[in-house]
């Protein structure tokens, strides 16, 4: 079990008149090779619960343990545990600062002191991955390409420490629809390929398409977790708390109250259609 | 018949060293007191053509009318700029003082407004955006759609006929863009305000009166959100999303229901699929 967190609290500031309690008694585990998605809204927790998972900030010891390591323990490596767990913030271009991409990704395995042939093997990789053509890009400016490029890149330079968890704060924020679909069907590949997934993000309907379980955060508490279906049961809830259910889980709920015959578990749009017809066309049938 | 207030007649720009245009032969119509989306992917024009319109930057090839305004010099731009105010993406690059206050007042102070007249139109705008409370707090410890609140307040202070949105929401949780949004709204609906909102949010454009869809600097697509969404295919190839239920009547058509076109929401769609239901 590659992460555990055993009811983690941070305060921010404490002692001061800011004094803010972002994290309150969460407890979690993400298996090995799973898709998850943690959602909700700003302050809801989301970012201080993520930076703990690579070391980022510190807790106690006996509360967060990545490959059983305890990260609160005196004399962990942390930062053999951040080479295992590979961290993208939000706006992740911003991060890029060299004079190449190549040079850019190539940053953390330079630092990891690897020999120069197996860094030009992990920048080729890493850059594959994200969809980029090495032998176009690699000696590049990363400041010539567009927005999703640049972000691209700066995803490549954290997977160039090939992490076994990928974490990603927002990934699609700010990108147009054909952007967020490429960069979804990008990190479903890097999920594909045996890397454990942690997607923050504020759009049931994303989650909803991509991950296997989700925790909503509600002012930093774990307000629901499971599969999506399990989650977007709570429809009422979420919306008080803030948060929407995809239109398709709208529509089952709705027809389902207005006697369709709806299965539970459904809120993607192609299931959705595929209920509807069935119950359109059994009322056919009830007539012949 | 509506007054017309911002009118762009084959309105062209090019990016120093770029070779495409970034907004190619644009004729627009704006009416006073709309409410009008644009909607295009990445480096379709939406934000040069944002810019056009509030004199940031001045066409190439063309003209842009702005409340009987066709800039040629620098008096001109600055009066364009009264009359239509801007508010950007991203809303730490526009917050400029320590005390939201002050930052509301920077634009009249600059145009040497009378003190007495700054508080008052000051407080009004605060209120009019509901940070009157957060007067004299600090912008950094507001959230995102606060702070995009705080910028739309300074705006207000101008006395704005027109406001632009240029993807005002993109940085925001759903909270702060549905707050937002829903103050854009109001001031369509209550002071009568121009809004002209781009955004890669089609929610959001669908709750416009009007949709223009942009693709590589030209307008593809201009009407009713409903109208324009019903050509599911159309806007799909331009690289943009339809709401939801529109996908999903073009796939239960497809297995041969009989739904009309134009349905966008739950509520609607599920009265539909009702009356078939009971039809039966």
């Amino acid at each position: 079990m590659p992460i555990e967190v055993k009811s983690l609290t941070h305060v921010y500031m404490p002692g001061t008149p800011f004094e803010a309690k972002a994290l309150n008694d969460v407890s979690l585990s993400i298996h090995d090779g799973e898709f998850i998605g943690i959602i909700g809204h700003t302050g809801s927790g989301k970012s201080t619960l993520i930076s703990h998972l690579n070391g980022l900030e510190h807790s106690e010891p006996g509360v967060v343990f990545v490959n059983g390591i305890d990260l609160g323990e005196k004399g962990s490596d942390l930062i053999a545990i951040r080479r295992v767990v590979g961290l993208v913030f939000q706006y992740p271009e911003y991060q890029l600062f060299e004079e190449t991409v190549a040079k850019d990704v190539a940053f953390g395995p330079n630092n990891l002191g690897l020999d120069a042939a197996e860094i030009e093997r992990r920048v080729e990789t890493a850059l594959k991955q994200v969809g980029l053509n090495p032998a176009e890009v690699s000696e590049k400016s990363p400041f010539e390409l567009s927005g999703g490029q640049k972000r691209r890149v700066a995803i490549a330079g954290v997977l160039a420490m090939q992490p076994s968890t990928l974490i990603l704060d927002e990934p699609a924020a700010g990108l147009d629809p054909a952007g967020r679909r490429e960069m979804f069907d990008l990190i479903r590949g890097i999920h594909d390929s045996g890397v454990t997934v942690v997607m923050v993000s504020h759009s049931m309907d994303d989650v909803g398409r991509l991950c296997d379980r989700l925790f909503v955060l509600n002012k930093g508490e774990i307000a629901y977790s499971g599969t999506p279906a399990e989650v977007f049961l709570h429809e009422s809830k979420l919306h008080a708390i803030g948060l929407d259910v995809p239109e398709g889980a709208k529509l089952a709920r709705r027809l389902r109250d207005a006697g369709f015959d709806m299965p539970q578990d459904i809120y993607r749009t192609e299931d959705v259609c595929a209920a509807i017809i069935a119950n359109l066309r059994g009322a056919s049938d009830d007539k012949c | 018949m509506k007054k017309t207030i911002i009118e762009a007649r084959g309105v062209c720009f090019k990016y120093e060293g770029a070779t495409a245009l970034a907004v190619d032969h644009v004729t627009l119509d704006i009416a006073e007191g709309e409410f009008l989306a644009i909607l295009g992917r990445n480096g379709s024009g939406k934000s040069t053509f944002a810019k056009l319109l509030n004199a940031l930057l001045l066409p190439s090839e063309g003209s842009v009318k702005v409340n009987g305004i066709t800039p040629t010099n620098d008096d001109d731009c600055y009066e364009v700029r009264k009359s239509c105010g801007m508010v950007f993406q991203n809303p730490d690059n526009q917050i400029v003082t320590t005390i939201v206050e002050e930052d509301c007042a920077f634009g009249l102070e600059n145009l040497g407004t009378p003190p007495a007249e700054i508080r008052a139109r000051v407080d009004d705008a605060l209120h009019s955006v509901g940070m009157s409370e957060f007067a004299l707090a600090s912008p950094s410890m507001l959230s995102g759609g606060q702070k995009q609140r705080v910028a739309v307040a300074g705006v207000l202070a101008m006395r704005p006929k027109i406001i632009v949105f240029d993807e005002s929401t993109a940085m925001l949780d759903p909270i702060g863009r549905r707050d937002v949004f829903a103050l854009a709204r109001r001031l369509n609906v209550e002071e009568g305000i121009t809004i002209v909102w781009i955004t890669h949010f089609m929610e959001e454009a669908a709750m416009a009166d009007r949709l223009v869809i942009m693709d590589a600097g030209r307008v593809a697509m201009d009407g009713t959100p409903r109208d324009v969404f019903t050509q599911t295919e159309k806007v799909t190839a331009l690289g943009l999303d339809v709401p939801e239920m529109m996908k999903l009547t073009h796939m239960l058509r497809q297995e041969g229901v009989a739904l009309p076109d134009g349905i966008m929401t739950v509520n609607e769609m599920a009265v539909e699929l009702c009356r078939l239901k009971s039809n039966r």
